[in-house]
């Protein structure tokens, strides 16, 4: 066990784990932030996607002892940034959702795509997105609504 | 041309043969016609008057929150219900939100008899119950208007959560509702012909996206109540193995776990008490599977070194 302090979504906490324990069961064990999903613990899903350093990141592989300072965002925090509201609202607009389990992690990813590409294009949203799989296969308005909050953007 | 059905029981053998036909297709269907089969005559039915209010909930706001007797797993049942009951009622659909049911009789699928989603029936099996809910919600919102003004209820109207009578006279749902829970309930009421619908037929946005979009919405992984532990079950690596030995050292030595034992699943009855600390060790027997017990989620240490420990056949 050791004290890692880290910063979730704005604030400082303080957790007591294994160094080795991955980001995703800090995030949903210890800080209660569920919206994060466990989806298959080898980073082949996309499920337990969220921003470490901006980066989009599989937290199930990610060892707390690496994080560091790094700012974490989670899918509970992404609607605070205008980026991340364009992307909830174009996804609701777009009725992209449907059982909605690995939808935090689409989320995430497509935040990550559209704060460094401003207009992707279908080959930028493929490459990017490619490594989130979902079971509902709500692929094709993923893509429109990625399209969509890049217009809103300008 | 099909023969006409003379009764439930012809129902259920034309049920069963149209099964054999497609058993290759339909995987779900199957299994709910199967479950069709062998559960009606031992469950009790599900009551045959459903109470509104057990499905409709009209805060003195306006704000209407529909019950939805089905689990939501991406088909949108949690919005198609909803706008089947919202139209018989004539509410307004930007008032409406929906909440899954909590386990209870009265929401039972009203022909499988027991509270299940599957073989494509949400709609098919509840269309009616949904519409009569609707209606009879409606009717009650009419006598409650009816009273107040001294008229009769047949001579009100309702449209999108307005109940609108003679004269100038109207009053919004929201302002009816405590008096309209005193009403009874109607035994019959008349339902709308097809041609009425306003808001079936209709595209609308899922009631589920939003908290589905800022991870609000709690899955069956989230759940976390107080003293809850966490059973992690480690398969063998093939199909049919058996536990030759079983080296449960590495699992027994990470913080929290609290058992290691193996679990019979000759009989899928044996399941339901594995949760709880009780009565666990009586369900030790021969057994093709382990099962490690936790008070928290830490399933990516405790399968690994479970894993080990599973002998091949």
């Amino acid at each position: 066990m050791a004290t890692f302090r880290l910063n979730v979504n704005g604030s400082q906490k303080t957790v007591d784990v294994d160094p080795s324990t991955p980001l995703l069961w800090v995030l949903r064990e210890e800080l209660k932030l569920t919206g994060t999903k466990y989806g298959c613990g080898i980073s082949a899903c996309g499920a337990c996607t969220v921003h470490v350093g901006g980066i989009a990141t599989r937290s199930c592989i990610v060892p707390v002892d690496l994080v560091g300072e790094r700012p974490i965002v989670t899918i509970e925090a992404i609607g605070n940034d205008p980026v991340g509201s364009a992307v909830q609202t174009a996804w609701i607009e777009k009725d992209v959702v449907q059982c909605g389990y690995c939808q935090s992690g689409q989320i995430m990813s497509a935040v990550a795509l559209l704060k460094d590409t401003k207009k992707p294009t279908d080959k930028n949203i493929e490459e990017s997105m490619g490594g989130n799989l979902c079971r509902c296969a709500t692929y094709a308005r993923i893509r429109e609504a990625i399209k969509s909050a890049s217009q809103q953007l300008g | 041309m099909r023969p006409a059905l003379k009764n439930e029981h012809d129902l259920t053998l034309n049920r069963r043969s149209f099964l054999q036909v497609t058993t290759a297709a339909a995987g779900g269907l199957i299994v709910s016609l199967y479950l069709n089969r062998i559960t009606v005559a031992q469950q009790p039915p599900p009551p045959k008057v459903y109470p509104p209010d057990a499905f409709v909930h009209i805060a003195t706001d306006g704000k209407i929150r529909i019950t939805v007797n089905r689990l939501e797993f991406g088909q949108g049942v949690q919005t198609s219900l909803p706008m089947i009951l919202a139209d018989e009622m004539d509410a307004d659909w930007a008032q409406v939100t929906a909440a899954l049911a909590p386990a209870g009789d009265v929401y039972k699928d009203p022909m499988f008899g027991i509270q299940m989603v599957g073989g494509s029936g949400s709609i098919a099996h509840s269309f009616q119950q949904y519409r009569e809910l609707g209606a009879k919600t409606r009717a009650m919102l009419m006598a409650a208007a009816a009273d107040r003004w001294q008229v009769a209820p047949n001579q009100c109207r309702t449209e999108n959560s307005v109940v609108y009578g003679p004269g100038n006279r109207s009053a919004r749902y929201g302002e009816l509702a405590t008096e309209a829970a005193r009403k009874p309930v109607p035994e019959k009421v008349t339902l709308k012909n097809a041609s009425d619908f306003r808001i079936i037929g209709k595209r609308v946005k899922r009631l589920d996206s939003p908290a589905k979009c800022d991870g609000s919405q709690k899955f069956g992984l989230d759940l976390d109540l107080p003293g809850m532990k966490i059973a992690v079950v480690a398969h063998p690596p093939v199909f049919g193995a058996k536990v030759k030995t079983i080296d449960d050292r590495d699992a027994r030595g990470i913080s929290g776990v609290r058992d290691v034992f193996e679990i019979p699943l000759r009989k899928a009855q044996a399941l339901p008490s594995l949760p709880t600390d009780s009565g666990l060790r009586n369900k030790r027997a021969i057994s093709s599977r382990l099962i490690g017990i936790s008070p928290v989620w830490n399933v990516w240490t405790l399968r690994s070194s479970l894993q080990n420990t599973n002998s091949s056949r």
